[in-house]
């Protein structure tokens, strides 16, 4: 316990600076209005502002992208409550209960109380992080590159397998970015792979323009595939600050469980690779209803189905954060971009960072728990801004997102052929997210391929060309096990599922 | 145009796959792994993959229809114009090309505000100009417009 106290001293010592903490607000507003705008999520806001944090310091830059990554969630839920538009993926389940009170004439303490589950997931995530983090990186420190390997490929795994609707179009997804992530030069014996002599493709293609491509370009198409750009802005008419602004004395003892379930729900879930706020969130919904002694009030307008989404979604994030610090294994598109952006100052997430760089870590750690406390006031005071945001009609937006990811990408190495890969990327994109692929499988496997690769091969060094090194060692055996399992019962969910149909026709 | 990604897909799995064990060894001179071994693997899971997901949706080509409601055209029409921006973007240099795409996209899209897209391109053209230019100094490309950039300096 001391330690811990001890580590968050020296995080806040880093964190409480006057530059640090200004681009922690900056941060967190960009991130909630990236969460305001629907299919724009936290992905693709971290991505297209990447090569605007060159400037920086690494320390000041991650604080200010993990900022956008779960100010994201707080600004997500705003418009699942008031137009029932999800911001993001992971505040789908906030609509459930949440657009329902809205309508109810109950907006106000529904915007009160995400703003204080998200407050509360995300502080007790940050608590559960301090208690993790040391202890699974002092555990991955053992860890050869057998069990390196099948943790990146249990992640996809997941990924794949959880979050796209296809078993086969996530493995699909995953292939595709291994093998954009082969393009350059080989580690090992130095031979030009897949460059076609271009001299721009020596140094392999780099994850920024491809993740701002599948995330940014594919899903601005994708919104105006759905005609987001034809549709008039929405002008809400939600009383702020009155008396009946506020929530009553009923809501809060109602969910006071609730609160500590969905962050626990949702810590796990972000924990696990590939799994994430959006699995977080909905199995903490479905937790909620099930232990509810009145389980058919949940999906009209019930508090508890709105405080359960919020606390796990948040807290997610930042269990999210244990696997990406400890083992520099991302679980999801979000933390995949935040991977490559401390690859890129020169950080390498893994069992030797916390050690290395333990003002970074716990720096990044503080910032976190304080860039809560700063959305929960900024989430009750400012909601009338963030609301008068939602009056922007979409096709306004249209331009500057395009003109920054187009700018964005070229900033990094003034390359073209990177500017126009990102258009390649982004129809790409725009194509998996219409037909059930999975772009985030796709960005995790471009920027975890080096390190699989390596990984795989260093195995069958040492086992002598051997798969057996992935039964031999302990940790190895049980996450082979792990892996088949979720294989076999995938594939036999989609089995079963094909033979229904089949059936029905 | 399910179907049509789906055999895109598997014609990039085909590609990737041949140019790869055509230029690539799988294993060096010393008898280690060579180069070609990792991609090889990736390439014939992705032909494997990709060949029988083709050949689901050829099967379900026939099911697919056109989602109502959608705006394909506008797709088109921005995916168009986003080329256009990067065509013009080494020629034009940075300002001009945003405000070039910035006016034909609201000229297209957000019909009957001809002064208010007008004053919203120039604004936003000089907005990205002075935040990557002069504040993050990021060598956005000039174009015609680098005379006027060395008579500054």
């Amino acid at each position: 316990m001391n330690e811990v106290l001890t580590n968050l001293a020296t995080g806040l010592g880093v964190a409480l600076t006057f530059g640090n903490l200004v681009f922690l607000v900056l941060g967190v507003s960009v991130g909630m209005l990236v969460g305001l705008f629907p299919g724009f999520g936290p992905a693709a806001g971290i991505a297209i502002l990447i090569p605007m944090t060159f400037g920086l310091e690494p320390t000041t830059a991650i604080i200010l992208l993990a900022g956008i990554y779960y100010g994201s969630m707080y600004g997500g839920t705003i418009t699942s409550i008031l137009i029932n538009t999800p911001g993001e993926s992971a505040t789908v389940a906030s609509t459930l209960d949440g657009y329902p009170m809205a309508q109810a004439g109950r907006a106000g303490p529904a915007l009160v109380m995400q703003a204080l589950a998200s407050f509360v997931g995300g502080t007790i995530g940050v608590i559960l992080i301090c208690s993790f983090t040391p202890a699974l990186s002092r555990f991955a420190a053992s860890f050869g590159p057998s069990e390196y390997f099948l943790i990146v490929f249990l992640g996809l795994l997941l990924l794949a397998t959880l979050m796209g609707d296809n078993l086969l179009k996530g493995i699909i997804s995953a292939l595709f970015g291994f093998a954009i992530s082969t393009v350059g030069v080989d580690v090992i014996s130095g031979a030009q792979r897949f460059t076609f002599g271009s001299p721009e493709l020596i140094g392999g293609i780099y994850f920024v323009p491809v993740a701002i491509g599948l995330f940014g370009i594919g899903e601005l198409l994708n919104c105006i595939y759905t005609g987001e750009h034809r549709k008039p802005a929405r002008r809400l008419n939600v009383t702020f600050f009155s008396s009946d602004f506020w929530p009553d004395k009923r809501d809060y003892i109602i969910s006071r469980f609730t609160f500590l379930r969905g962050s626990l729900i949702g810590f796990v879930a972000g924990i696990l690779p590939g799994s994430g706020a959006t699995i977080g969130s909905i199995l903490a919904y479905s937790v909620e209803k099930r232990v509810a002694r009145d389980p058919e009030s949940l999906g009209g307008g019930d508090m508890r189905g709105l405080v359960a989404p919020e606390t796990a979604n948040n807290a997610a994030s930042a269990g999210a954060m244990v696997p990406l610090i400890s083992l520099g294994i991302p679980g999801s598109g979000a933390t995949a971009v935040l991977l490559g952006a401390l690859l890129m100052w020169g950080l390498q997430p893994g069992p030797m960072l916390i050690v290395e760089g333990p003002e970074f870590v716990w720096g990044l750690i503080a910032s976190m728990y304080l860039g809560n406390m700063m959305l929960v006031l900024m989430s009750v005071v400012a909601i009338p801004l963030f609301v008068k945001v939602l009056d922007v009609p979409y096709r306004l937006v249209v331009p500057a997102i395009v003109t920054l990811c187009i700018v964005g990408t070229f900033a990094l190495h003034s390359s073209m052929v990177e500017t126009w890969l990102l258009i390649a990327t982004g129809l790409v994109g725009f194509g998996m997210k219409r037909f059930g692929y999975s772009p985030a499988a796709t960005v995790l496997a471009v920027v975890l391929g080096g390190m699989a690769e390596n990984a795989f091969l260093q195995s069958l060094l040492i086992g002598d060309g051997s798969l057996r090194i992935f039964l031999e060692r302990p940790i190895s055996l049980v996450l082979t096990v792990v892996t088949v399992t979720i294989f076999a019962a995938a594939a036999m969910t989609r089995l079963t599922a094909l033979r229904r149909s089949r059936r029905k026709v | 145009m399910r179907f049509v990604f789906s055999l895109a897909f598997l014609t990039f799995s085909l590609l990737y796959t041949g140019y790869g064990i055509y230029s690539l060894d799988l294993v060096d001179s010393l008898g280690r792994l060579g180069p070609g071994f990792f991609p090889t693997i990736v390439g014939t899971l992705l032909v494997i993959t990709t060949a029988i997901n083709g050949f689901g949706e050829y099967r379900q080509r026939q099911r697919e229809s056109a989602e109502p409601g959608a705006h394909g055209r506008d797709v088109v029409i921005t995916a168009g114009l986003i080329t256009l921006f990067l065509a013009l973007l080494p020629v034009l240099g940075s300002v001009l090309t945003i405000l070039v795409f910035t006016g034909i996209y609201l000229y297209r899209f957000n019909k009957g505000q001809a002064v208010f897209n007008a004053l919203y391109a120039v604004v936003f053209s000089v907005a990205v100009f002075a935040l990557f230019e002069i504040v993050l100094q990021a060598g956005l490309p000039r174009g015609v417009m680098a005379p006027l950039y060395q008579s500054f300096q």
